[in-house]
């Protein structure tokens, strides 16, 4: 079953077959969980939302049709739209402040390897500004530039998962851009004022 | 200050556009020093986004998912096929009464009220009524579009409340 692609596992899903879930889990746990933080800036609120994102790709697995478009692009509708709403609903205003719990988890790193203290406190650093200048991008914005640079889909496909026309999509990315470059550099905008 | 379209920059940058398009925007490059700072600025930027390494959820994750989902989950589908089939003849239904109420509740008032408020011909009618009097044309003619808006606005309601509702059957249930 390991072998099989996305749209065979989602039949296979939407006859109830939790293995077939497992191996779609395992296969897009870590690009959906990192949408989600990257685009609400809270570890929290990404792992409530990953499992709410799973749970209705359950419930809704007789609803996928790969005639309509590709399986990833529909996870992403999917995490995308359950983000919108619980983030209007908790009113969290889209402002997180980026929590205390990035060291924690770098103890090590994707490899396994270890990491001294100061490229911890690094890489910490640089997480921490680079999710508190994501969270200060409006969320239309802020959902181009993670999908693109992040998930790397195409314009297009973001249009899709998105709903917005595509060259709106690349307006909100050229905008996002602009706005990255001045919160990542702020020496550049001095220099510029 | 190069006017070139920043889309045909990026398309380039992603490889997204056409063959023939990125040779001639390539070319475009070479000779521009601001489309070449513009790109080399995008590079530097999405290179400080990339160089994030990703979180991992928490273990145990998966088994918590799996955990909580009912293995028969058919019979909550079925609740999807009754939003679907039974909401949108309600909703039909009810836009359809409202229209004809008023309609209806047009006729019975030209019926009852058509000496003191003679309609034909419309507009001079209505100056010459008794309301037209004290309310002036003007008067007259935004007392009949608020009302036309009240009745409007009455018979949508119950239909974008149960759109409403159907919506959040969609939301639970995909």
């Amino acid at each position: 079953m390991e072998n099989k692609q996305d749209n065979e596992l989602m039949y296979l899903v939407a006859e109830k077959n939790t293995q077939a879930l497992k191996i779609i889990y395992k296969r897009y746990e870590m690009r959906v969980f990192n949408f989600i933080y990257r685009y609400t800036g809270s570890r929290g609120v990404a792992q409530e939302l990953i499992q709410e994102t799973f749970t209705r790709l359950w419930f809704s697995a007789h609803l996928f049709d790969e005639r309509k478009g590709n399986f990833k692009g529909w996870l992403y509708t999917m995490a995308l739209n359950i983000t919108r709403n619980e983030m209007s609903k908790k009113e969290y205003l889209y402002g997180f402040k980026v929590m205390d719990e990035t060291v924690q988890h770098l103890s090590t790193n994707n490899n396994g390897i270890r990491e001294t203290p100061e490229q911890l406190y690094e890489e910490s650093e640089t997480r921490n500004s680079v999710i508190n200048a994501l969270t200060q991008l409006k969320p239309y914005i802020r959902e181009v530039i993670i999908l693109k640079n992040y998930d790397h889909l195409k314009f297009k496909e973001i249009a899709e998962v998105t709903g917005a026309p595509e060259g709106t999509v690349k307006a909100r990315y050229l905008k996002g851009i602009d706005i990255l470059k001045a919160i990542l550099n702020p020496k550049e905008v001095i220099n510029h004022v | 200050m190069c006017n070139i379209n920043k889309n045909r920059l990026l398309a380039l940058y992603f490889h997204e556009g056409t063959e023939r398009e990125d040779k001639k925007i390539r070319g475009h490059v070479e000779q521009c020093s601001e489309c070449r700072d513009y790109l080399l600025q995008l590079e530097e930027t999405t290179n400080l986004l990339n160089s994030v390494t990703e979180v991992k959820p928490l273990d145990g994750t998966l088994d918590m998912i799996v955990d909580t989902l009912p293995l028969n989950a058919p019979e909550n589908i079925q609740t999807v096929e009754w939003a679907k089939t039974d909401i949108l003849p309600l909703k039909s239904i009810i836009s359809i009464v409202g229209i004809l109420l008023f309609i209806t509740g047009s006729l019975v008032f030209l019926y009852f009220f058509h000496d003191k408020l003679d309609f034909l011909p419309f507009w001079d009618a209505l100056e010459k009524s008794w309301a037209g009097k004290y309310l002036g044309s003007w008067g007259m003619a935004a007392i009949l579009f608020f009302l036309f808006g009240t009745f409007i606005s009455m018979a949508l309601t119950p239909v974008l409340i149960l759109e409403n509702q159907s919506k959040k059957y969609r939301y639970y249930f995909g």
